[in-house]
């Protein structure tokens, strides 16, 4: 038997705008187990976005619950959600949400920052993700001095930082041309494969859900295998 | 722009308070310079410098009245002074014509740098001023020329500088000591006085001794030191409410800035707030980072707002001396004062108000939903 990293049961989600009820998420029940690469697609605004930020701890559902790690999130507060996104989740944006302002070495050593890690550390560490990612060359630069893949590619060693038990990526090759979403699918495989890394990411773009483990589908709020 | 008023405010603050310093300084020597004298007496209507400067002479209290307040009990010295403006290498300068006898006793004597004062039996000698000594570049025993101003100009007197004296004010400094012969024959008012001066045996006495002199003279305005210090006091705490409100509200105005800006900041990073909660960054962490953004802009605010402060204070000074006509006897030059103390008490203020300003904006950045931030933009 294969041990779940997340779980979630009955999860839903409803939003109020003007009196007007939204249900992002209806009963969602979700098993991912460990060191595999899962999939959600659907069309925009079916909920898979909404479903990712509960997971990562940036959202709260309306009823059920999600266990990550064995650990009831919808029940941490907010100082206690706070440390589980730093500690256990590694975010990946579709727009790399890089700090413009600061360097490749500087954004992947932010979450270091945060977790109050000795400065010998954080360079190791640092230094260390630059060569996974194979972006050793570029640790001086800003973002606007690398390309969309590169930056993306930052963005992952980011997401690793903190040795996450779950990364959640949200389209992350929609902003890619295809020989870059082939080589970052190319990286997320390894760094399953090499680290048995976990994996959830959202998407509709086939060269990623090709690569995956398990594919879910998602509309107006069901999952659907 | 932000900063602009915390600027305004900080500078504004910083001259006032130097300002306030720079009088009090002045009025504290002033007060020192009419001599540690208890009580002065002056003619009733009008003093010293104004009416010399346009009549010829304000010497009108007779000499006799000397002999007259040393006769009153209590009274531990008495001693006459003329005080005029003459032409001294054809220089106009503040005259002080003492009796070398009595000027000791009764106002502690000059503070000399050089030289020697006035003796008993000194004819044509005079004691400079630090700054009309140097403005001539005069040593001691150089001869200086006086002459008196219409309609006395025909009257002059060769001196030779016996001394230097300093006060530190700057007016009081640029004048000089003569017997107290000399004015009289400069100005033709042999036999009169523009002031007495009295030193009382008992500083409990002064009052008393106060009110007999208008009851004897009802003519006269009867002075003491006290009265000078109530008066400068008041002067003070008026300027001191004028500057302190425009401060405060130039203070206020600038945080405004300070939120509207950081307000704006906080909207335009929603997005990299929001990434940056959905990494692990606590609420703490956030509003940490705004407030030290806006300690940096208080600090700018403030630093700015001190170099402008100083600069206009020494600015203001010199207008004062140069449109004021007359700020006591003659044209009187606040020269500012920036203590250590006055510029940290500026800083803070400034610093503080940015911080005060940049609360708000700082903990709305922290209270931001990550989710909301993020599908921000």
């Amino acid at each position: 038997m294969v041990e779940n990293i997340v779980e979630t049961v009955n999860l839903s989600k409803v939003y109020k705008r003007k009196n007007v009820e939204i249900v992002a998420l209806n009963d969602v029940n979700l098993q991912i187990p460990k060191a595999q690469i899962i999939c959600i697609n659907g069309p925009s605004g079916s909920g898979k976005t909404t479903l990712l930020n509960i997971i990562g701890g940036v959202d709260r559902p309306t009823r059920g619950k999600v266990t990550v790690d064995n650990v009831d999130i919808t029940r941490l507060g907010e100082s206690q959600i706070t440390r589980f996104r730093l500690e256990k989740i590694g975010f990946i944006f579709q727009f790399h949400n890089l700090f413009p302002t600061l360097t490749a070495f500087e954004n992947i050593e932010l979450p270091l920052i945060l977790s109050k890690k000795p400065k010998e550390t954080r360079e190791k560490r640092v230094s260390d993700l630059l060569e996974i990612v194979g972006m050793k060359e570029r640790a001086d630069h800003k973002p606007d001095e690398l390309s969309g893949g590169e930056q993306q590619r930052i963005a992952i060693a980011r997401a690793l930082t903190n040795n996450p038990t779950l990364i959640l990526a949200d389209e992350p090759t929609g902003d890619l041309d295809s020989e870059n979403a082939i080589a970052f699918m190319k990286l997320v495989k390894e760094l399953n494969k090499k680290q048995g890394q976990t994996f959830l990411i959202v998407t509709h773009d086939p060269l990623v859900s090709q690569e995956c483990d398990k594919i879910y589908a998602i509309r107006d709020g069901k999952l659907r295998e | 722009m932000t900063v602009a008023g915390i600027t305004v405010g900080v500078a504004l603050i910083l001259v006032l308070l130097s300002l306030v310093a720079g009088i009090d300084a002045q009025v504290k020597s002033s007060i020192r310079s009419l001599g540690g004298a208890d009580i002065t007496v002056y003619n009733a209507t009008i003093t010293g410098a104004r009416q010399s400067f346009f009549l010829g002479s304000s010497a009108t209290l007779n000499e006799s009245m000397v002999s007259d307040i040393a006769g009153l009990p209590n009274v531990y010295a008495v001693s006459p002074q003329s005080t005029e403006v003459v032409e001294v290498n054809s220089i106009l300068a503040p005259i002080w014509g003492i009796d070398p006898g009595t000027f000791d006793i009764v106002s502690g004597g000059l503070n000399l740098v050089g030289g020697r004062e006035i003796a008993q039996n000194d004819t044509y000698v005079a004691v400079l001023g630090k700054g009309l000594q140097q403005l001539f570049n005069a040593s001691l025993n150089d001869q200086v020329s006086l002459q008196g101003r219409p309609p006395f100009n025909s009257n002059n007197y060769n001196l030779a500088v016996m001394g230097v004296y300093e006060t530190g004010v700057a007016v009081t400094d640029r004048g000089l000591y003569v017997p107290i012969g000399i004015v009289q024959n400069l100005t033709e008012s042999q036999g009169r006085v523009t002031s007495i001066l009295v030193k009382v045996d008992n500083p409990n006495n002064v009052e008393a001794v106060s009110s007999e002199i208008s009851g004897l003279f009802p003519d006269v305005r009867v002075v003491t030191a006290s009265t000078i210090a109530t008066q400068a006091s008041q002067l003070l705490n008026t300027l001191t409410v004028f500057f302190g409100a425009l401060g405060v509200v130039a203070l206020v105005a600038g945080s405004f800035g300070v939120i509207n800006t950081m307000l704006i900041s906080v909207v335009e990073r929603t997005k990299e707030i929001g990434t940056l909660k959905a990494i692990g960054a606590s609420e703490l962490t956030v509003l940490k980072m705004f407030i030290f953004e806006a300690v940096i802009l208080g600090c700018l605010g403030a630093v700015v707002g001190v170099a402008i402060g100083s600069a206009s204070s020494f600015i203001l000074s010199e207008l004062s001396f140069r449109l004021l006509p007359t700020a006591g006897r003659l044209p009187a030059r606040i020269s500012p004062v920036l203590t250590p103390v006055n510029v940290a008490v500026s800083l803070i203020l400034g610093v503080a108000s940015g911080v005060l300003a940049g609360l708000y904006p700082a903990w709305r950045a922290a209270r931001m939903k990550p989710v909301e931030a993020l599908r921000h933009g």
